[in-house]
């Protein structure tokens, strides 16, 4: 069920509105819970088991967790300083089984459904170099709807509960709302359990201006998804799918269309997602913040895809990077040169953008994608003292833009290699770029895949809104979706506009695939 | 030299020629990325004899040189 069709809007989401609307302010996350299950029932039956058996390890865990603080807590003040400190290392030690077990249970349902026959073909192609007879089985199991956005939910969980960062919650119910709210659960963003869980569950009354601000951010998501990337669609998908085809000037149009295309496409969904939470009173996580501003590959990771990059940042790099392996690696590379002091972080972030690119998909293309940005980061880093050196004002206006245009290059290079089928398609069109180009390919294109110079001008005036408001926020500007437009008519007016937008420049009809969310294959 | 004065000592050690104020946001204005906040636990650990974990790192705790000396106080104290 699609966030921008109408099934969505109208069959479903409006009559959970309805619920909630009507249900006592105590009970209305009854109608959220109700809603989330109705949902991932209809969008993948298969997957509910194997969510059900996450959300009651991930719920037994916890609970287990606290129970073990508990225990401590009541019994440190009854005994001598020397037995509560034995005791204290006892239940950490046990703590660190169950969350390994927890975890292990998680990672292990994700590999199995997601990952298996990715891996299974490796070990049979290495079976096959080797002469060996036995081969894995290639299983046919259905891929359970956002299970990596779930599973990583699940993980913050239940390794929040065991470093005191939350408290395990009591009522399963209200845990399995925090892990399958219906908004959430498709493409994210990825929110911890103290961003949301309390939220989703709390006394909550109906307030015109969440209501307000919810249909307006709804509707700038629909205007990005349906007028920007679906245009983008038939394009990106002619291109891509017949690589040999297009000459250079077509295939650089194409990446840029699927650049403009992704970006219009999840950060519109994340929109939507916002906006539909925001009708409940419910905040979310920014998962955007004007990406194509940034002036190196690391800004542009901290503002595209946010709540993925906090999540590996806070349950993979920092512990990695502060382990016992890695705090011995760092007292024998210290004191020996900036290089040498680079290699823990090198090698922490390595294991970060490995699993970054895996994260994506079970596809050789998806771990190249990730070591690309891992090499461009290791570049960045190993050039940063000496190129210290050469510029001295870093903050001045040129190198500013040189900083932001040399990062849209390499974010396009990457977006081929997300996008291309396979990794050597990728390299054909990269090479493809340096064909000669001609200015009348376009407009023979255009005709080829029945896009006209007004499906252009409309993109264009799309993206440019999009890059405005972009600008406004860049430059500290406060904006509609924070709650600060001045007067009620001029947010009328924008709901307004951007629904008759939707309405009539969205790219639907005979002339145009229906294009899912991208991310929601993931 | 007291702790706080080895704490900036050790900010401008990790990123030389950037003025730390005592009430400076370090995180906000981006002092302190990941890759620094790593460097800095591990000499913090070593200058102060405390162990600081992945859930002692949040933007509280080293929004300023202030933060990082009042968790290490803390630190010290379990």
């Amino acid at each position: 069920m699609a966030f921008d069709s109408l099934l969505y809007l109208f069959a479903f989401l409006l009559p959970v509105y309805a619920v909630w609307l009507i249900l006592p302010p105590a009970r209305k996350w009854y109608a959220l819970l109700a809603g989330s299950i109705v949902f991932y029932l209809i969008s993948s039956p298969f997957g509910a088991v194997a969510v059900a058996v996450s959300a009651a390890s991930v719920y037994a865990c916890a609970r287990a967790l606290s129970g073990l603080d508990g225990a401590v807590s009541q019994a440190k003040g009854a005994m001598p300083r020397e037995d509560a400190k034995k005791l204290k290392l006892s239940v950490k030690t046990q703590k660190k089984y169950i969350v390994f077990v927890c975890v292990l249970i998680q990672v292990g349902l994700l590999l199995l459904l997601k990952y298996f026959n990715f891996f299974a073909s490796g070990v049979n192609a290495a079976a096959d170099a080797l002469g060996l007879i036995t081969k894995l089985p290639e299983l046919k199991l259905a891929v359970p709807l956002g299970i990596s956005f779930y599973t990583l939910q699940a993980i913050s969980y239940v390794v929040d509960v065991y470093r005191k960062a939350v408290t395990a919650e009591r009522n399963f119910a209200k845990l399995l709302l925090y892990l399958i709210f219906f908004p959430t659960v498709v493409e994210g963003p990825i929110c911890r359990y103290n961003e949301s869980g309390a939220k989703l569950c709390a006394e909550s009354r109906f307030d015109f201006y969440s209501f307000r601000d919810g249909v307006l951010l709804m509707c700038w998501g629909l205007f990005k998804k349906v007028v920007i990337a679906n245009r983008c669609n038939m394009l990106v998908n002619t291109v891509f799918g017949d690589r040999g085809a297009y000459s250079g000037l077509i295939v650089l149009t194409a990446i840029l269309a699927y650049t403009l295309q992704l970006y219009a496409d999840f950060s519109g969904c994340i929109d939507i997602v916002r906006g539909t939470a925001r009708l409940f009173g419910v905040g979310l996580p920014e998962n955007f913040d004007a990406p194509f501003f940034s002036r190196s590959t690391a800004e542009f990771w901290r503002r595209w895809h946010i709540t993925l990059g906090t999540w590996f940042r806070d349950y993979v790099f920092y512990p990695l990077s502060l382990s016992k392996p890695f705090a011995s690696l760092r007292k024998k590379t210290a004191g020996k040169g900036y290089y040498a002091d680079l290699l823990p972080t090198a090698t922490a972030m390595f294991a970060v953008w490995t699993l970054t690119g895996l994260w994506h998909g079970a596809s050789l293309k998806y771990l190249v994608y990730g070591l690309y940005y891992f090499a461009v980061m290791l570049l960045g880093l190993l050039v940063e003292k000496p190129a210290g050196k050469l510029v001295k004002d870093r903050d001045a206006a040129l190198w500013r833009f040189v900083g932001v245009v040399r990062t849209f290059v390499i974010v396009n290079i990457g977006m081929l290699i997300f996008r291309a089928d396979t990794l050597t398609a990728a390299w054909q069109m990269f090479a493809s770029l340096f064909t000669p180009y001609a200015a009348a390919d376009i407009s023979e294109a255009l005709v080829s895949l029945r896009l006209d110079s007004w499906d252009l001008i409309i993109v264009a005036v799309g993206a440019c809104v999009m890059a405005v408001y972009s600008t406004l926020k860049v430059s500290g500007r406060k904006l509609p979706e924070n709650g600060t437009l001045p007067g009620g008519i001029a947010r009328a007016a924008l709901i307004f506009v951007l629904i008759i937008a939707v309405t009539l420049l969205g790219a639907y009809g005979d002339n145009y695939d229906a294009a899912s969310f991208i991310y929601a294959g993931f | 030299m007291d702790d706080l004065t080895e704490i900036k000592s050790i900010l401008d050690t990790l990123k030389p020629g950037t003025v730390i104020s005592g009430g400076a946001d370090l995180i906000k204005s981006r002092v302190l990325d990941s890759f620094t906040i790593v460097r800095l636990v591990a000499a913090l650990e070593d200058e102060f004899d405390v162990e600081i974990t992945p859930v002692d790192i949040t933007e509280e705790n080293f929004r300023s040189a202030d933060a990082i000396k009042a968790m290490i106080d803390r630190l010290r104290d379990e």
